[in-house]
């Protein structure tokens, strides 16, 4: 019996003044990071302005009326604004700290913005505005009297700007208020990976030891067969099932164990949204590639990256677990590479492309420039897999006969370009995002990846 | 539930604020002059300038939509102009100094700042317009030398208010 989950509970309605504060801040975020520094002297609050109008205008009315009576509505502003003078109470010196914990984290998880304001006098309630930085999410507001407390959330991996946090610090009386502004700094989100513990790999390895059982003798552990005795092997070695058969000594044949090279080749040149999900094709690329990275890290083989569009990135074959953070790292930034993007393809950096070395270019296909790189790569004779990242499909209404026909052409457009990468003897696997990258690239264990000739 | 009570206390006091500047019910208020149309329309108005309003979406641009953000200040600033078109009695003066004091209270306490006013506050305000009004309304054969005489009694009582506000803290003291 299937037991539904439990109904989420509705999300708790803020209480008025956060609400404003929440308010306020999705207009500052939506308005962009401010440029301009705020004021630094202390400015009439709307509270006194309100008193202000009010008395003035029953005093002036009085004058030119000759009602002195409207001097009586004039009075209690008056009191009420002299009442909550600031007096010599007001602070002189004000400024903001922020503590930003942790400032490396994976997708999804929680960064908590401390900011604590230092002064040497009396102050009133504080007043935040805080202006994310993109691709960051307020999760929860706390304001105390000394400081503010910010959840945040940042969904995809990058290295994101947090934002900018203006508080609006009002004396005691809530008369005048100065606003402290504080920078929150960045923060490294790192991809979650997706689940993978396959690791193909291509006919010829380096001589290197590793845990890839080849198809030469070796002196590994799985055994390949049985070859007749020759003088001087050791005897632990005797297949003796064999040597009884024959009637002469036969000896266990293992076949050698190998490491591999790995390099990804990252598609930066487009970031396409698939429009159904939302999904990012530049996010479940390199999910997809730091599990694939992960998994033949574990099998202690070396893994490179380079990152193709923009500006070029790349980074030597490694292996250890810190490579995969090395990985990451190189190309948290890649988002910021519009500027740097054009219609010249970099050239391949040979210092990161090892020879024989199993090249997984993760693409969405998007872009026809990437079949020139994935042609040059096949050009310098390594075995190459192209592991299709989908970026999902134009809507088109129902309707709409232009839209069905444009449709077509672009799946023709990307059929096109998977013939003519099969056709050039690179397989292509499909990766669907939220599935194991295993089932993907199960179809690559059949056989073992040949690559070009130079 | 209490959101919305507070917005109805709110709108109630500012609608009787109003009706009591304009002077309903009195031959010498401005009620007399808007007709009894204008003066459901000054209502509904007040009805909802009563209210302040929420944080707009985006940074309002236009004069109107920056009226509008300052509506509870121009109610007030409106009403006390209303009022100064007639000339009320005591009980209706004071009842416009009263509502007008609980107006200006109420949105401390329930606006934008939440801010609690103290009872000493509230006690001192509704005193000095207690104070003024019987003062104010004092038949005292005023003449040709009263009205600058008056002038000078303001701009005294404006210096000591500025001088209140603009007393600068020093380190130290």
């Amino acid at each position: 019996m299937t037991v539904p989950p439990p109904a989420a509970d509705p999300p708790p309605t803020p209480d008025p003044v956060t609400a404003r504060i929440l308010a306020r801040s999705a207009r500052a975020t939506a308005d962009g990071l401010p440029s301009s520094p705020p004021s630094p002297h202390w400015r009439a609050a709307e509270r006194t302005l309100r008193l202000l109008s009010v008395a003035a205008a029953a005093a002036v009315a009085a004058l030119l009326t000759g009602h002195g009576w409207l001097l009586a509505l004039a009075a209690a502003p008056a009191v009420l604004l002299a009442l909550s003078a600031p007096g010599r109470g007001r602070p002189t010196e004000l400024a903001a700290t922020a503590t930003v914990e942790p400032r490396r984290c994976l997708e999804g998880e929680r960064i908590t913005a401390r900011i604590e304001i230092h002064h040497d006098g009396r102050t009133g309630p504080l007043d935040p505005t805080i202006a994310l930085g993109p691709g960051v999410v307020l999760e929860a507001l706390t304001v105390r009297p000394t400081g503010v407390d910010l959840a945040l959330r940042a969904d995809s991996w990058g290295r994101w700007s947090l934002g900018t946090v203006d508080i609006d610090v009002h004396d005691a009386g809530a008369l005048t208020r100065r606003t402290v502004r504080t920078e929150l700094g960045t923060a490294d989100v790192f991809p979650v990976p997706a689940t993978a513990r396959l690791t193909p790999i291509p006919v010829r390895l380096p001589e290197r030891l590793g845990e890839h059982t080849t198809r030469h003798d070796g002196a590994g552990v799985e055994v390949v067969g049985v070859r007749p005795y020759v003088h001087g092997e050791r005897q632990r070695r005797i297949h003796w099932p064999s040597t009884t058969r024959r009637g002469s000594i036969q000896i266990n044949q293992f076949a050698a164990e190998r490491a591999s090279d790995a390099v990804v080749l990252l598609d930066t040149l487009d970031d396409v949204h698939d429009p159904a999900t939302g999904l990012s094709s530049l996010d479940e690329s390199l999910r997809a590639a730091v599990g694939l990275t992960r998994a033949y890290l574990r099998r202690h083989d070396r893994v490179g990256l380079i990152a193709i569009g923009g500006q070029l990135r790349w980074l030597t074959a490694g292996t250890g677990d810190r490579q995969v953070y090395r990985m990451v790292e190189s190309v948290l930034e890649v988002r910021q590479d519009r500027a740097h993007r054009g219609p010249a393809l970099p050239r391949l950096p040979l210092t990161a492309l090892p020879g024989h070395a199993l090249v997984y270019a993760f693409t969405p296909l998007a872009d026809q420039r990437i079949l020139e790189v994935l042609g040059r790569v096949a050009d310098h004779g390594n075995p190459l897999v192209v592991v299709e990242i989908p970026a999902g499909e134009p809507v088109v209404e129902q309707d709409d006969e232009v839209g069905a026909l444009a449709l077509r052409l672009w799946r023709a457009e990307r059929e096109a370009m998977r013939s003519a990468l099969r056709a050039r003897g690179v397989p292509v696997a499909r990766y669907t995002p939220g599935e194991a990258l295993d089932l993907a690239l199960a179809p690559l264990l059949r056989r073992r990846i040949t690559g070009g000739s130079r | 539930m209490t959101n919305r009570l507070e917005r109805v206390l709110l709108c109630v006091v500012g609608d009787a604020l109003l009706l009591a500047s304009a002077g309903v019910g009195a031959d010498d208020g401005a009620a007399s002059l808007v007709g009894p149309v204008g003066l459901v329309a000054l209502l509904a108005l007040a009805t909802w300038a009563a209210l302040p309003p929420p944080e707009p979406e985006r940074r309002p641009t236009t004069w109107p939509a920056r009226l509008a953000t300052r509506r509870t200040t121009l109610l007030a600033t409106g009403c006390v102009l209303l009022a100064a078109l007639g000339e009320p009695g005591l009980w209706r003066g004071a009842a416009v100094a009263v509502l007008l004091t609980a107006y200006l209270l109420l949105l401390d306490a329930f606006g934008p700042d939440r801010r609690r006013p103290r009872p000493t506050h509230t006690v001192a305000a509704l005193a000095a317009s207690a104070l003024t009004l019987p003062a104010a309304l004092t038949d005292t054969g005023a003449g040709e030398w009263s009205r600058p005489l008056a002038l000078l009694g303001i701009l005294t009582a404006a210096t000591g208010l500025a001088l209140a506000l603009a007393l600068r803290p020093r380190r130290g003291n």
